[in-house]
């Protein structure tokens, strides 16, 4: 190998951080599958499992997000408090703070009741972002809202502003 | 070549290793959240943003350090131009779609994309540029070079 052509040079690199990263990511506790397994979606309401012993985190339509408002589950808005306070899912709670979050949530759920999570809406990211972040923190049966807050607005559904 | 010039491209070379070092740690430390990161860019298929948040921190780790010790420098260059490109095209198209997600560019915890990170980026390449057209390879260990450009 002519170690003084950069094409050999991106190549040993290439190779030094293909190896080094797999072996390192086999040897985590906590190993990153080499491909993201989807997030699951669940097509109609008979699929909604009140508590769950297996942490999960599933998605669901807009039509399930309402039928699950009328039964009165947890909505929990992972968009930033300023935008909640505009207006979010009436009974939805927000926090900054993820500790203040989950002393919120847990007035309302113990960790193995289902609730849902949204943000602003498909593109946003945010509501993922806390889903596992909840996910890490215990809460084992996540419901994930990807249409959120636009979504809810554009079906006229019910809002609440404070 | 003036000695001044001959110390840029050294300052520049620690300069630009330091930044792909220290964006490197927080994605080695948690892969997971860079794979999520990537995720909310929605452009690549078929769940290998895990692969991607897997390998992507450790090259970042040995560009870095490559740039700073001296080692293999003209690939590391290469790299991370292209690396640089590829960042500034991920995040034109996010601004394009206007999607309001963080960066994950592992530089400052929170940090949303814009135009900002653009500039930044170019900036960086600016640097990649001037190492790219060097004259002179001063402390560079590997391959051995000469100390000074006589």
């Amino acid at each position: 190998m002519n170690f003084s052509s950069s094409l050999h040079q991106i190549y040993l690199y290439l190779t030094i951080s293909f190896i080094t990263s797999f072996v390192i990511n086999l040897s985590r506790t906590d190993t990153l599958p080499i491909f993201a397994d989807q997030i699951k979606k669940i097509e109609e309401i008979g699929q909604i499992n009140e508590k769950m012993s297996n942490p999960i985190i599933r998605e669901i339509s807009i039509d399930i997000a309402k039928d699950l408002f009328d039964q009165n589950m947890l909505f929990v808005d992972a968009r930033s408090e300023e935008y909640y306070i505009e207006g979010h899912i009436p009974k939805a709670v927000c926090n900054d703070n993820l500790d203040l979050l989950i002393t919120k949530m847990e007035e309302h759920i113990s960790i193995d009741d289902g609730f849902i999570v949204y943000c602003s809406d498909d593109d946003c990211g945010s509501s993922e972002e806390l889903a596992y972040l909840l996910q890490e923190q215990g809460f084992s049966n996540i419901y994930l809202f990807k249409g959120g807050w636009k979504q809810w607005v554009d079906n006229n559904l019910p809002i609440e502003v404070k | 070549m003036n000695r001044f010039n001959r110390y840029l491209i050294v300052v520049i070379r620690i300069v630009l290793g330091s930044v792909f070092l220290w964006a490197s740690f927080d994605k080695i430390i948690d892969p997971a959240k860079f794979a999520r990161s990537i995720a909310n860019y929605h452009v690549l298929p078929f769940g290998i943003e895990n692969t991607i948040a897997i390998v992507l921190p450790w090259l970042e780790l040995f560009i870095g350090s490559g740039l700073i010790l001296g080692v293999m420098v003209d690939g590391s260059i290469v790299i991370t131009s292209a690396l640089l490109v590829l960042f500034n095209l991920m995040i034109a198209q996010a601004i394009l779609r206007g999607f309001n997600i963080e960066c994950g560019c592992g530089l400052k915890e929170g940090q949303l994309v814009g135009i900002e990170k653009i500039l930044e980026n170019f900036v960086f390449l600016g640097g990649a540029y001037i190492l790219y057209i060097r004259e002179t390879k001063i402390l560079e260990i590997f391959p051995k070079t000469n100390l000074s450009d006589n």
